[in-house]
């Protein structure tokens, strides 16, 4: 070892001191040219895998225990005619609000969100992030801070790297994830953040909680869309536990996401939006 | 040892470490207790390292360290380049000066492997976000726990083609 370090050694590591230093720098402004071209060969070859590994999943989907989902069937049934009545009084709600902001003159409500579909093609490899790739990139559109639903509108997380034809998603779990949301039931404002104790039971805090009007189980937890920066709306997913920190001052909720990343397998990008509320 | 021997036994391990690069990326990240999948990259490294000679096995670290910064981009844009360099340095301690048997050696090697690049992940994390300490070793605990078994997995190809071609 010795010996190592006092000939060639000291050309490889200053090699590698020269690779730590180029990959620095060229990722300091946005994703680098070399990652975007590496991210761009590897994109095909991610999307086959993870078809090819979809493809077994499904095979093993199909051995699921009948009685269950059976009783899921059943249980699911029972949601939906929940749901169809709350929607009726819903229909009725809207038309009387449009009625009455048409009389007050006051601006149409609306939600254009412009949508570009992914499939998921890679998932975080090691255990200290929550991470997706994405096939879709800079030619679809797709732009850093884009935000990232499923197809019941639940948000995924945030595009936090775009390169041609792939992009990387930081989700809701991830510790570098942060949202502005409000809770439903009382709109108190909050901020939803991934936690590394929480990130593996597929869990996501809610800090500076007001402590006037604290959230309950069930409550229904959405993006608040304050400052313009992500669209406002988005559901994030249902306060499971309100919680005092190890300091005993403050409290915090703990959210049961309406995803889950590792199960994902198309997701949709959300690439403009206009909301008037 | 013949140049074309050389070039097929770098071939072979190439090989080697790509079959468990897929495995990684497509098997063992959805094979999850308690929310933590294997993680078996820096104990492939440290392997290796163990094994081969301190120059070429420096080689070898700092191309597949590239490799998997440039496919695999992250916060940190040189992170495993970094971790393997220090898996590297820490596995080539280990077998030139503590342990000769191949076998013990590598998987010491492995097991020190997570925790340098579970040390390393806390210490870049603590750079951009706040976190409890108990938890990062909690997770670095289970990632072992779940890693460690492998550990042999990895030895076997790696000293079989070391074998073939140091007879």
């Amino acid at each position: 070892m010795k010996n190592f370090f006092n000939k060639t050694g000291i050309w490889i590591l200053a090699a590698a001191v020269v690779i730590v230093v180029t990959l620095s720098i060229l990722s300091a402004t946005g994703t680098g040219i070399i990652n975007n071209i590496a991210g761009a060969i590897a994109s095909p070859f991610r999307s086959a895998g993870t078809a090819i590994g979809n493809w077994f999943g499904s095979i093993a989907d199909k051995f699921d225990d009948v009685e269950a989902l059976q009783k899921e069937n059943e249980e699911l049934r029972k949601r939906v005619a929940q749901l169809e009545d709350a929607n009726r009084q819903a229909v009725t709600d809207s038309q009387e609000n449009q009625r009455l902001r048409s009389l007050l003159n006051l601006r149409q409500q609306r939600r254009d969100f412009t949508f570009e579909s992914a499939k998921v093609t890679q998932y975080e490899n090691s255990n200290w992030a929550s991470t997706l790739t994405l096939n879709r990139g800079t030619s679809c559109g797709v732009a850093v801070n884009n935000c990232v639903v499923n197809e019941t509108g639940a948000l995924v997380g945030v595009v936090t790297e775009v390169g041609l034809n792939w992009c990387t998603v930081a989700t809701v779990l991830d510790t570098q994830a942060q949202f502005g949301v409000t809770v439903f039931r009382t709109g108190e404002a909050a901020v939803a953040m991934g936690d590394l104790s929480l990130m593996h039971q597929g869990k996501v805090k809610l800090n500076y909680l007001s402590g006037t009007n604290p959230p309950a189980g069930g409550d229904l937890v959405l993006t608040s869309g304050l400052g313009g920066y992500y669209p406002s709306g988005l559901v994030i997913g249902t306060v499971e536990d309100v919680r005092t920190d190890d300091s005993g001052l403050t409290q915090y909720a703990v959210l049961q996401p309406n995803v889950t990343p590792a199960e994902l397998v198309e997701v949709f990008i959300i690439t403009s939006f206009d909301i008037v509320d | 040892m013949q140049h074309r021997d050389y070039v097929f036994k770098w071939l072979f391990y190439s090989l080697t470490v790509l079959a468990f690069v897929l495995l990684q990326v497509f098997v063992l990240v959805h094979v999850r207790l308690w929310g933590i999948h294997p993680f078996v990259f820096p104990a492939l490294v440290a392997t290796i390292a163990a094994l081969e000679s301190p120059h070429d096995s420096a080689v070898f670290v700092l191309a597949f360290g590239l490799v998997l910064d440039i496919t695999m981009p992250g916060e940190i844009p040189c992170f495993y380049t970094v971790a393997f360099i220090v898996v590297f340095i820490v596995s080539r301690l280990l077998s030139a000066k503590v342990l000769v048997r191949p076998f013990f050696c590598c998987m010491l090697c492995g097991i020190l492997s997570i925790v340098c690049t579970d040390l390393l992940h806390m210490l870049f994390l603590n750079a951009f976000v706040s976190f409890s300490f108990r938890s990062a070793l909690l997770l670095m605990g289970k990632e072992l726990l779940l890693t460690t078994p492998l550990l042999p997995l990895l030895f076997l190809p790696a000293y079989k083609i070391r074998r073939i071609f140091h007879q």
